[in-house]
């Protein structure tokens, strides 16, 4: 049983949405109850992980086990934890949970839905927690269909549109990715050692590769897998110009769905970079941190510029996840520079950099969740997300406006909230390497401030028109929903250690695999 | 003499079979058409019975050499066997329509076929491959014409049939040159030896001209560019039955022989440069030639892959689209073979096998949903998949296999072609393939919004409604299909290892 803990979480939500096909389809109760208890017991599972049981103090990976899977290609059924994935693992758990909570009681094909929702959910456990390359593919596949059919089938009026360019998006980057898994596996095998596809034996081969040269069109080996790893995840994060998906999808989906969306799916882009993209590449992403710095700073400054003439509630809180994900890319390029003498970790610009942009992720997730939340309350209400039909919420919704005046800050990064702590940690880090590009994205700050503000005053504050008087504060199951989110944003903006202490052990672990270039 | 004839006991129940089909076409006037399906049909599994023993016995060779009997030609035997069941079986629900009523020959055909196919599959000689292919060719002009029901079906079929004679015409002249380079014989190992005492010799072109000219043969059965125009055409003009069996059975086996046939011919090039100093000069010229010629592969390949998708993406009759489909992934397998090594061919025919299944399956799904929609049009189906969740839930699989997503066996055939071409240098092909796939999603994807994404027309009657019977037959095909798609090992493993035997030699 102990030995197996991992294949028992990652088996949990397959079983729960085959218990959900066996319900008949009309007890629609009983579909909620399966999916909102297995996301419920997953999180309450990896709490007590937090409590007992992980060792934080540790950088590499617990409670690994590995099975041969096709022994033909030495693929191993690989599971293993860090402190990364933990973290992760707890966003997605308790994304998933509220999403169920955020679902109407009432939906059409509920069974479909929540199954898919579920197969969503395992196919994301998965993914954080397989250590074999193979099979991170694998699961990382298995998320495409259950998302096409929950865009597809429940989301908006442009639904099949939407869904369609997700897929297309997705398995684009996908495809590029399955040939860099080719490629590396391939290469792992060429200096007359078994190939592999351990995920952490392939890292500490990377430095090796180096020295290959005169790959395809000219690039050597290791640009060639870097591209294709960064692009496949790339299109995920989703990083300028890879992005388009993302507002349409965002917009389209029902809101439990883009509540998942933002939350976690983006994350697995950056997780992808953090495990695969940069460690099988170190070279070449040292050599070409500038891009990455330069794209992070597009992703800030431009979301948040497109953000600003978005008339569209639920577009603006979509094209502001662009332009949050963007810091992830700006601390990773602050990771790939080390002035020169820095060299211990503590708390040097590198590690702050690193922190920073996985503190984002989680934080980004919280307060994403929550602004997509806040477009479902209005929208269930109004039947529309334009911000102009709006006023004055505030007043007539007392609950509401306490909520959404925390997401909104959370958002804009206030101290004390949620998503302050990341980007000042990102901008001190990326600082001494990279002034120029902190120094734009000041400006997309300041951009982003004028955004948030804007819609927040447009939908809370101000005369409150005559159809509006008669809205609903929010009932107990958005405030159920909301609720977790809130008390997360805070807690992240007061305490952000109780996160960074789980992530500081693998995040050093992680820094160590990335030799960075020094600067004279 | 009698130990000769148990080898290809197969082969005999099958002739047995098809005999006395004919016999029963006499005697019962066509009024039992039923029951001359289920005796074919049981033949059949008589059949595919015997091929599985095949699988435990050595490789043997029968008739001094006319026959080759191993496990390489098994699988391929199996695959046109289960081919041809599919098509029986599905060809006996159509006779729900009176003008398809009544068709005795339709069974005779796809067992002969099927013998052509176990010919064709399993021989060393050339003479036998020829006629191996023209038994299956023929078998199958006259069925893609039995259901001739308008203009454009009988268009088609002509069509088939001009091409079928010119590329085979082509394929006996380049047997007729080869024949002389072998020193009068038909024998493949006796020819190989001929090929590599030319390209020593330095005279490559005695061996490029007579090998292109056996190639277009095999081109036309697998529908590959440039002798691809009739399978749109057929596949649309024919009923799904055949269609499916056409692109499966048929080409499956051509698959095969064509992997066999230039295995041994090019076996030296296939080796790589040997160490010992006695062979190093064939092997080089030959692998020098292989490179060559694997070039000409490739371009065809890659064109075809090309075509074959882009082609698929403006389609909206449902077996035009398999069949652009089919041309593309028919480059797919082209390509791993032109990379001239033992795992491009090992790839090629593990590919071959994960496509043959999804393929059927997609077919009796195409089947299941067309009957009830009445029509083969993508427009008509709009939101079957809320009305059939099973056919259309089977579709969904197969074309995630189709497209190589995983858990399904296409991702496991993918992996294989995508790493014998990135180890065998070929990585522009890989990624071609790679980009491409993308491009097959799409218009697969197509067919699942129109099921899925939509909701079905409220005043919605089905054409027909499958009896139960026929449901519970379906759902047979239907789950084999499944079982072997999510066991990515499953398939995968043997039908490798027959191929590393075939190039073993």
């Amino acid at each position: 049983m102990g030995d197996h803990l991992l294949t028992l979480f990652v088996a949990l939500p397959f079983a729960a949405a085959a218990l959900i096909a066996l319900i008949p389809r009309a007890s629609q109760t009983a579909h909620r109850f399966v999916a909102g208890t297995t996301t419920a017991a997953a999180f309450a599972f990896l709490i007590g992980l937090v409590l007992g049981g992980f060792d934080a103090s540790r950088g590499g990976l617990q409670f690994v086990e590995s099975v041969p899977w096709i022994p033909a290609f030495q693929v191993n059924w690989a599971l293993g934890m860090d402190g990364l994935a933990l973290v992760l693992l707890l966003l997605s758990a308790l994304i998933h949970f509220l999403a169920v909570v955020a679902t109407k009681p009432k939906i059409d094909g509920s069974k479909g839905y929540y199954a898919l929702l579920l197969l969503l959910f395992g196919g994301v456990n998965g993914v954080f927690l397989a250590t074999d390359l193979f099979l991170f593919y694998v699961f990382w596949e298995l998320m495409l269909i259950p998302m096409y059919f929950l865009i597809g089938i429940w989301g908006g009026e442009e639904r099949k549109r939407a869904a369609s360019k997700f897929i297309l998006y997705t398995l684009f980057g996908s495809v590029l990715m399955l040939v860099g898994v080719v490629a590396v596996y391939l290469r792992s095998g060429a200096d007359g050692v078994l190939p592999t596809f351990d995920i952490f034996a392939l890292q500490a081969q990377a430095a090796s590769w180096a020295a290959d040269a005169g790959g395809l069109f000219g690039l050597d080996f290791t640009t060639w897998i870097f591209a294709l790893f960064f692009i496949a995840f790339a299109v995920k994060i989703p990083v300028v110009p890879f992005h388009t998906w993302l507002p349409d999808a965002h917009v389209q989906a029902p809101t439990p769905v883009s509540v998942i969306l933002a939350g976690v799916l983006l994350k697995l882009g950056a997780y992808g970079m953090l495990r695969i993209a940069f460690p099988f590449a170190p070279d070449a992403f040292a050599e070409l941190a500038w891009l990455i710095a330069t794209l992070g700073v597009i992703n800030i400054v431009y979301g948040a510029w497109v953000a600003l003439a978005q008339t569209d509630f639920k577009r603006l809180v979509a094209y502001s996840s662009v332009s949050h994900m963007g810091f992830f890319l700006l601390g990773m390029a602050g990771v790939a520079v080390a002035a020169e003498g820095a060299a211990h970790f503590e708390a040097g610009p590198r590690f702050n950099s690193i922190a920073g942009a996985s503190l984002q992720l989680i934080t980004h997730g919280v307060s994403a969740a929550l602004m997509f939340l806040l477009v479902g309350v209005v929208y269930d209400r109004a039947k529309s997300r334009d911000l102009n039909r709006f006023g004055g919420l505030g007043r007539i919704m007392p609950k509401f406006f306490v909520v959404a005046t925390v997401g909104f800050f959370s958002s804009l990064g206030l101290p004390l909230l949620a998503g302050f702590v990341p980007e000042a940690l990102t901008l001190f880090g990326a600082w001494p390497s990279w002034p120029l590009h902190v120094a734009v994205t000041a400006f997309g700050l300041m951009l982003t401030a004028v955004y948030l503000l804007q819609a927040y005053r447009s939908v809370l504050l101000g005369p409150t028109p005559a159809d509006c008087e008669s809205y609903p504060d929010l009932n107990g199951r958005e405030m159920g929903a909301m609720l977790p989110l809130v008390i997360a944003s805070v807690a992240l903006g007061v305490a952000p250690f109780l996160v960074l202490d789980l992530m500081a052990a693998t995040l050093e672990t992680i820094l160590g695999a990335l030799p960075p270039e020094v600067m004279p | 003499m009698s130990e000769q004839l148990v080898l290809i006991l197969p082969e005999l129940v099958l002739t047995g079979g098809l005999c006395l089909l004919l016999l029963g076409d006499l005697i019962f006037q066509r009024r039992r058409t039923w029951e001359t399906g289920v005796f074919a049909l049981g033949v059949l599994g008589v059949v595919a019975y015997l091929v599985l023993q095949r699988f435990e016995s050595g490789p043997h060779d029968a008739f001094g050499g006319m026959l080759r009997i191993d496990r390489f030609a098994a699988v391929f035997q199996l695959a046109i066997t289960a081919a041809a069941g599919f098509a029986l079986f599905l060809n006996l629900q159509q006779f729900r329509f009176p003008q398809d009523r009544g068709r005795i020959e339709t069974q005779f055909l796809f067992l002969c076929a099927t013998l052509g196919g176990f010919v064709l599959v399993g021989t060393q000689h050339l003479m036998m491959l020829y006629l191996g292919l023209e038994m299956l060719g023929l078998c199958s002009y006259a069925l893609a014409d039995v259901h001739k029901r308008d203009k454009a079906g009988a268009e088609a079929g002509m069509k088939y049939v001009v091409y079928g004679a010119l590329s085979s015409g082509v394929m006996l002249y380049g047997i007729s040159l080869l024949f002389g380079l072998g020193g009068a014989s038909f024998a493949m190992s006796d020819i190989a030896l001929g090929i590599n005492q030319a390209l020593v010799d330095g005279e490559a072109v005695r061996v490029l001209l007579p090998t292109l000219l056996l190639l277009a043969g095999f081109l036309f059965k697998l529908a590959l560019v440039p002798f691809h125009w009739w399978a749109p055409d057929v596949y649309q003009g024919t009923t799904t039955a055949i269609a499916g069996f056409l692109a499966v059975g048929s080409k499956l086996v051509a698959l095969g022989a064509l992997l066999r046939t230039f295995g041994i011919l090019f076996a030296s090039s296939l080796h790589g440069i040997e160490t010992d100093s006695a062979l190093v000069g064939v092997t080089t010229a030959a692998s020098e030639y292989g490179a060559v010629f694997g070039m000409v592969l490739a371009v065809l390949a890659a064109v075809s892959m090309l075509w074959g998708n882009l082609a698929a993406l403006g389609q909206t009759h449902l077996r035009r689209l398999l069949a652009y489909s089919s041309i593309g992934h028919a480059g797919y397998l082209l390509a791993a073979i032109s990379i001239m090594n033992a795992d491009g061919f090992a790839a090629a025919g593990t590919y071959a096998v994960v496509y043959g299944v999804a393929s059927l399956g997609a077919f009796a799904a195409v089947f299941a949903l067309a009957m009830r929609a009445g029509s083969e049009d993508l427009r008509d189906w709009t939101g079957l998949g809320w009305k059939y969740p099973l056919a259309a839930g089977a579709l969904v699989l197969f074309f995630a296999s189709l497209t190589g997503l995983p858990p399904t066996a296409g991702f496991a055939g993918k992996w294989r072609l995508l790493a014998a071409l990135w180890a065998g240098g070929a990585q522009e092909l890989a990624l071609l393939l790679a980009l491409l796939s993308v491009v097959s999603l799409f218009y697969y994807f197509r067919v699942i919004k129109q099921l899925y994404l939509e909701r079905p027309a409220a005043d919605f009657k089905p054409a027909v409604s499958l009896r139960l019977p026929w449901l519970a037959g379906f759902l047979v095909i239907a789950s084999v299909a499944t079982l072997a798609l999510l066991n990515l090992g499953w398939v995968d493993t043997p039908v490798a290892a027959a191929t590393a035997d075939l190039i073993r030699g």
